[in-house]
């Protein structure tokens, strides 16, 4: 018991160190907003198309659904870290292929029975990361014909703390209740010279909200599983401190530094989900979810680009030879999905989507029934028109996923 | 397991800390790419020219002996004197020594105003008071006079020619002077108070009826001097000796100044009297004047430059061009290379000799602007003075002026064209960042 708080305690250091630890992008779409979004799951499901919001996870931390950890095992301890690598190739009309490399923490979770057929999850992952850095962006200097160059940059992102309760209310039926805090720190830096004279302004926006959300599983025959998420709509908070320098000859001094100074809140929508798994037998597992945020209804702006109604579909398909088999390769679980996100950004009438397919392999480790999870994802973001660019996106997640026996008495110690 | 889990924690603490040392830059075409701080150029602003006359300049001991008259198209007579007083630290001359001839040798120092190719005059005068201020600060004035005596030692016509020729000969072999090398030599004159209480010095006029140039000597004593020639007499041969004496001074008085006087043919000028009196531009044709010696400044203002917050927001000032037009004048060599800058307040009286901007010191700089048949302007970066002038509560009633370096010893004159004709007129152009 001890242990395990002091686990618990170890937890929350190493959150508060993803917390601090560098972004998942270097995609120039993540000015808009508050960053791209990662939809990243936890442990397996990252696998199975990012789906689970009907998949019954005894074993595994499903963030999809808080209704999933209804039944939770009642002795275990689970803690599931995760590593995301994700190599990018940008591209559009007038520059083609440049390549951008990012790694980091992408998640840290645990869960644990709470009271018998209850369990709990607490989860910190990504909800968007903002990573960009542009230069040699040209404007004319009004009511001449000289040029001013500006370069931008901003880095940062949204966090979300996910504290989840499930709770089996029959054979049949589980319920259950989530609450994210996000927060999170967005920097933007820009600078505008003509010649070596300009200005360089450095904005920290902070961001901090709560938000809500329910969900259920049921079992609608003894093979298929349907499952229903609601996230309710909330607006996060957010503060504004910026620096202005003035550069002259190349060299910058401050002008100016205001602190505090409150700024428009940021809205995330509405959302409604829904997903289906089957299991044939043994063996399989499909799933499938689908998932609609309601932008529109936020009502938001951004300088670029309009927020626009969201929708991600996907799908996966599992298979393990043999759950109980003595022999290793037998037990390895085999995953493979597809997931599509239409994107909540519209520029120019062109919709920033995203589609992806994945393979997963997941190598069972210790006798307790942990796992060491490998993905691969091929992505493809945006669209090469005129002036918006295309991103290929190859991600990689490394996820260990470890069990311990929770309140389990020693007679040895 | 337990074991196993904080490995790993601690583990990844610290690569987490440690991958990625950040976002590589983009030179991707981002043409969607919004930039939040714009640059604006701004030339629109309000201008107030005016003119006004120091009551005085100090003119001591300026290196220069200015002699001349003329009558400026644009702005009337001018009239410059020089007073000095000759001295030396030798007074000894040999009892044999006879005298041969004076003369007085005046070096060019290359400064020249007007048409040289006419005859200029000069009377020499010798003054016949006290070489002494008389004021408080020990100083000589362009509005001060010393007695001297009416009828002059002599007098020199002569064309200028201040690049071809070394100096000015003036002949002065005349009974003041061979007296006085008289009273030298037989030590009735023994050290500088006796040589000034015969001899305070000269005045060097230019006639009233002169309208030539104006022409600058030089008081240095290696270039300008009083020359006695003498030689010993010997049984095999005149061998000729020089004696000196030069503008180097002996007490703590100036040993030299300068004298200006003018009449200014623009009648609103002329009628100034005091130095917190100005006429404005748009009082005298759109114009400015700035001449030294006589002491006419330009001052300027800018009334309506705090609107530039209202109208375009918050921003940062990146550069603030003053650039000043002249009209009428010959050729470029009659217009200084640069023109200082000062602060006045409201009386204009100065109360900042100079400006800075980023640091350094700053006037406004002559740049001819090739393409446009030779216009030539005035071009000063005030942005630092701009901010403050923005900035400044509560305001302050000062304003900036504008003069020729050279105005305690020249007579050059500039005029400001504060019309907006063509584009390179008098105005402030400021590259505004806003965000």
């Amino acid at each position: 018991m001890f242990k395990n708080i002091i686990a618990l305690v170890c937890f929350m250091c190493v959150s508060g160190a993803l917390a601090q630890s560098n972004t998942t992008t270097s995609s120039p779409y993540s000015l808009f907003g508050l960053g791209t979004q990662s939809n990243t799951k936890i442990g397996k499901f990252n696998g199975l198309g990012k789906t689970g919001i009907a998949v019954k996870s005894p074993g595994f931390i499903n963030i999809a659904n808080p209704s999933s950890l209804g039944g939770f095992n009642s002795n275990l301890f689970l803690f599931d870290i995760g590593i995301l690598t994700e190599i990018s190739t940008f591209s559009d009309d007038n520059v083609s292929d440049e390549s951008k490399v990012n790694a980091t923490l992408s998640n840290l979770a645990i869960a644990f029975p709470l009271i018998k057929k209850a369990g709990m999850g607490i989860s910190i992952t990504r909800a968007s990361s903002v990573g960009y850095s542009l230069s040699g962006i040209e404007s004319v200097i009004e009511n001449t014909t000289q040029l001013a160059i500006s370069d931008v940059s901003g880095f940062g992102g949204i966090n979300d703390l996910r504290f989840d309760f499930g709770y089996q209310v029959n054979d049949k039926l589980s319920l259950g209740l989530k609450i994210s805090y996000l927060w999170g720190e967005i920097e933007e830096e820009e600078t505008i010279v003509v010649g070596n004279n300009g200005i360089i302004l450095e904005d920290v926006n902070l961001y901090s909200g709560f938000q809500l959300g329910l969900g259920f599983q049921f079992q609608a025959s003894k093979k298929i599983l349907v499952g229903a998420v609601v996230d309710f709509d909330t607006s996060l908070k957010g503060t504004n401190n910026q620096f202005v320098s003035q550069i002259y000859e190349g060299i910058p001094s401050t002008i100016s530094f205001t602190e505090e100074t409150s700024i428009s809140n940021f809205d995330y929508p509405l959302a409604l989900g829904f997903g289906l798994s089957y299991l044939p037998n043994e063996k399989l597992l499909v799933t499938l979810d689908y998932k609609h945020y309601s932008w529109d209804l936020t009502d938001q702006e951004d300088s670029i680009g309009v927020f626009v109604d969201q929708t991600t579909i996907g799908t996966g398909v599992e298979y393990v030879p043999k759950t109980n088999s003595l022999k290793y390769f037998e037990r390895v679980n085999y995953r493979a999905g597809v997931y599509y996100d239409s994107g909540y950004l519209e520029i120019d009438n062109s919709k920033i989507d995203n589609i992806s397919g994945v393979l997963g392999i997941g190598l069972p480790i210790g006798k307790k029934g942990g796992m060491l999870n490998f993905s691969y994802t091929r992505g493809l973001r945006g669209a090469s028109d005129e002036v918006l660019v295309e991103e290929n996106i190859n991600q990689f997640n490394i996820n260990l996923s470890l069990f311990d026996i929770w309140f389990k008495k020693r007679k040895y110690d | 397991m337990r074991n196993i889990f904080f490995i790993i924690s601690t583990f990844l603490l610290v690569v987490s800390c440690s991958t990625n040392d950040g976002v590589d830059t983009f030179e991707v075409g981002s043409g969607f790419i919004p930039v939040n701080a714009r640059i604006i150029q701004l030339d629109t602003f309000e201008i107030k020219l005016s003119t006004f006359k120091l009551d005085s300049i100090n003119t001591s001991s300026t290196g220069r002996a200015l002699v001349g008259k003329y009558t400026d198209p644009e702005i009337g007579e001018v009239a410059a004197a020089t007073y000095f007083q000759l001295s030396t630290t030798s007074f000894n001359i040999s009892e044999d020594a006879v005298l041969d001839s004076v003369a007085l040798i005046l070096g060019y120092d290359n400064y020249y105003y007007s048409d040289t190719l006419r005859v200029n005059n000069i009377d020499f005068h010798l003054i016949n008071e006290e070489f002494d201020p008389d004021s408080d600060d020990d100083a000589f004035y362009n509005i001060h006079k010393l007695s001297y005596e009416e009828t002059p030692i002599t007098t020199r016509n002569y064309i200028p020619e201040p690049f071809t020729k070394d100096s000015l000969h003036v002949s002065m072999t005349t009974p003041l002077f061979t007296e006085l090398f008289s009273a030298i030599q037989n030590e009735e004159i023994e050290d500088q108070i006796d040589l000034q209480d015969r001899f305070p010095g000269l005045s060097l006029q230019p006639k009233a009826t002169d309208n030539g140039s104006v022409i600058g000597f030089s008081t240095d004593p290696a270039e300008t001097f009083l020359r006695f020639f003498y030689y010993i007499p010997n049984e095999l041969e005149q061998e000729q000796f020089t004696y000196d004496l030069a503008i180097t001074g002996f007490d703590q008085d100036p040993a030299s100044f300068i004298n200006i006087e003018a009449n200014n043919s623009i009648a609103d000028l002329e009628a100034l009297e005091s130095q917190e009196e100005l006429v404005l531009s748009t009082n005298i044709d759109d114009r400015s004047f700035i001449q030294s010696g006589v002491g006419y400044l330009s001052k300027i203002e800018f009334p309506s430059i705090r609107e530039i917050v209202e109208i375009q927001g918050d921003g940062v000032v990146l550069s603030a061009i003053l650039q000043i037009k002249p009209i009428n004048f010959n050729d470029t060599e009659h217009l200084p290379e640069e023109l200082s800058i000062s602060v006045v307040d409201l009386n204009n009286d100065i109360v900042e000799t100079s400006i800075a901007n980023k640091g350094s010191l700053v006037a406004a700089q002559r740049v001819t602007i090739e393409e446009e048949f030779n216009e030539i302007v005035y071009q000063v970066d005030i942005a630092d003075y701009i901010t403050a002038k923005i900035e400044e509560a509560p305001i302050l009633n000062q304003s900036l002026v504008l003069f020729d370096p050279a105005i305690s010893n020249s007579v050059n004159r500039v005029i400001v064209d504060g019309s907006s004709t063509t584009e390179y007129e008098t105005k402030l152009i400021i590259n505004y960042a806003v965000y």
